[in-house]
């Protein structure tokens, strides 16, 4: 167990690390690239994605794909998270990074992903209308 | 030295480079796919009831967790209809793919962990740039674009609340579906990842607006 | 687009995958999961419907996975 904790540890603080060192732990780097001011962020992610998937093609079989039913909370979802991105710089590992460089308001945001994902299977039984393709998470 | 060695902000293909690296290395390495909004709901909605099930699960040793499987399954259904159905299968040729090995779920606290080191990540990240700073706001931008003060913090409660929720119902976040995800071309994760970007880019624009 | 056949949460189910394994558990899945109607007896299904938690060892008849 202990070796476990080590490694998501060291996984962690080279993601933060990453993360911070390109960019988007800063507010206004995440907004010139959302109003298209600076694509150097937005490269770095689509070209992250090419890499990756000529890295999953290579190393390891593609083949694998679940088919999961389409769920209408993935539009749902991610038009709030987009909202939520845009105002707060910030995803759920972005909030993070921002915390460790200093930014001690990103508590704030903290505070509310923790309350939204905490939100998220109660409001889900009482007031969404679609189905979830799985029981757990 | 070239100047985003410690100065600026690393280029495009940089970070593209290490992106790519990471997600298909924890992939290789823990047969896992990256996801960071998986963390949060591990960390907050487990119930202690399902954390331990899953590491019973997965400490289990496979031989006598099969015997166990089996078991249960004889005592659910009674042996004859077991060993009926067994005679059923095997005379109609098996039609089901493979299907892939069950996920190996990780304990509660090794979710925390990766969660907490991501901020210790950024810290030195920070530091090594020379930017760490103890500040009470996100910047001059963030604060010109949302009222500044206690306005922008209250922008940031709620616009958390918002993540939070938004990458808990569409199961993945940039991590999860975008990286992770449309590297894979799965389809939910192209259209979830179009979508947040899209309502990313035009919130940004309509912030500007009323800034002005 | 609805499923007429089958349980919704197939594809992100912790047991599903287990079922196929072997022979014999394959009839879990023929008379809970793939069926159009029983599916909806599962104790998971019913429970994470409900907002329960639904713990990895819990079977489709409410038992738990002896471990």
């Amino acid at each position: 167990m202990i070796g476990l904790h080590l490694r998501f540890a060291i996984y962690g603080l080279v993601f933060g690390f990453a993360l911070s060192r390109i960019g988007f732990g800063d507010f206004a780097e995440v907004h010139k690239m959302f109003v298209f001011e600076d694509l150097r962020l937005f490269l770095t992610f689509a070209g992250g994605v090419a890499v990756s998937m000529i890295g999953f093609i290579t190393l390891a079989k593609l083949s694998q794909i679940p088919r999961r039913r389409f769920n209408p909370g993935s539009v749902v979802g991610g038009v709030l998270f987009g909202a939520g991105w845009a105002v707060t710089g910030a995803c759920p590992s972005i909030v993070l990074v921002q915390l460790g460089q200093g930014h001690v308001s990103a508590l704030a945001t903290l505070a509310g992903v923790i309350i939204g994902v905490a939100l998220y299977r109660p409001l889900h039984q009482r007031y969404l209308p679609w189905e979830l393709d799985s029981c757990s998470m | 030295m070239p100047s985003w060695v410690f100065h600026d902000y690393w280029p495009w293909w940089l970070g593209a480079i290490f992106f790519g690296g990471f997600v298909v290395g924890i992939w290789l390495l823990e047969r896992r796919l990256l996801g960071v909004s998986g963390s949060y709901a591990a960390a907050i909605e487990l119930t202690r009831q399902e954390d331990e099930a899953a590491r019973r699960l997965d400490e289990a040793d496979p031989q006598a967790l099969d015997e166990a499987l089996l078991r249960a399954t004889l005592e659910a259904f009674g042996p004859e209809a077991v060993a009926e159905f067994e005679k059923e299968m095997a005379a109609t040729p098996s039609d089901t793919a493979a299907v892939a090995a069950p996920r190996k779920l990780l304990p509660r606290s090794v979710h925390v962990t990766f969660l907490v080191m991501l901020a210790v990540g950024g810290a030195i990240g920070a530091l090594a740039q020379g930017t760490w700073q103890l500040r009470f706001d996100l910047g001059v931008v963030h604060e010109a674009l949302t009222g500044g003060g206690v306005t922008s913090l209250l922008v940031l409660g709620f616009g958390g609340v918002l993540v939070g929720l938004g990458t808990r119902m569409a199961g993945g976040c940039t991590s999860g579906h975008g990286l992770s995800g449309c590297s894979r071309l799965v389809p939910t994760s192209l259209v979830s990842t179009g979508t947040f970007f899209g309502t990313a880019i035009a919130t940004s624009f309509l912030l500007e607006v009323l800034a002005r | 687009m609805s499923d007429t056949k089958g349980c919704s949460h197939i594809s992100g189910c912790e047991l599903y995958p287990r079922f196929s394994l072997k022979g014999a558990l394959r009839i879990w899945q023929e008379r809970y999961c793939n069926s159009p109607t029983q599916h909806q007896r599962c104790e998971r299904f019913i429970r994470s419907n409900a907002g329960k938690p639904v713990p990895a060892t819990l079977l489709p008849n409410g038992e738990e996975i002896p471990t």
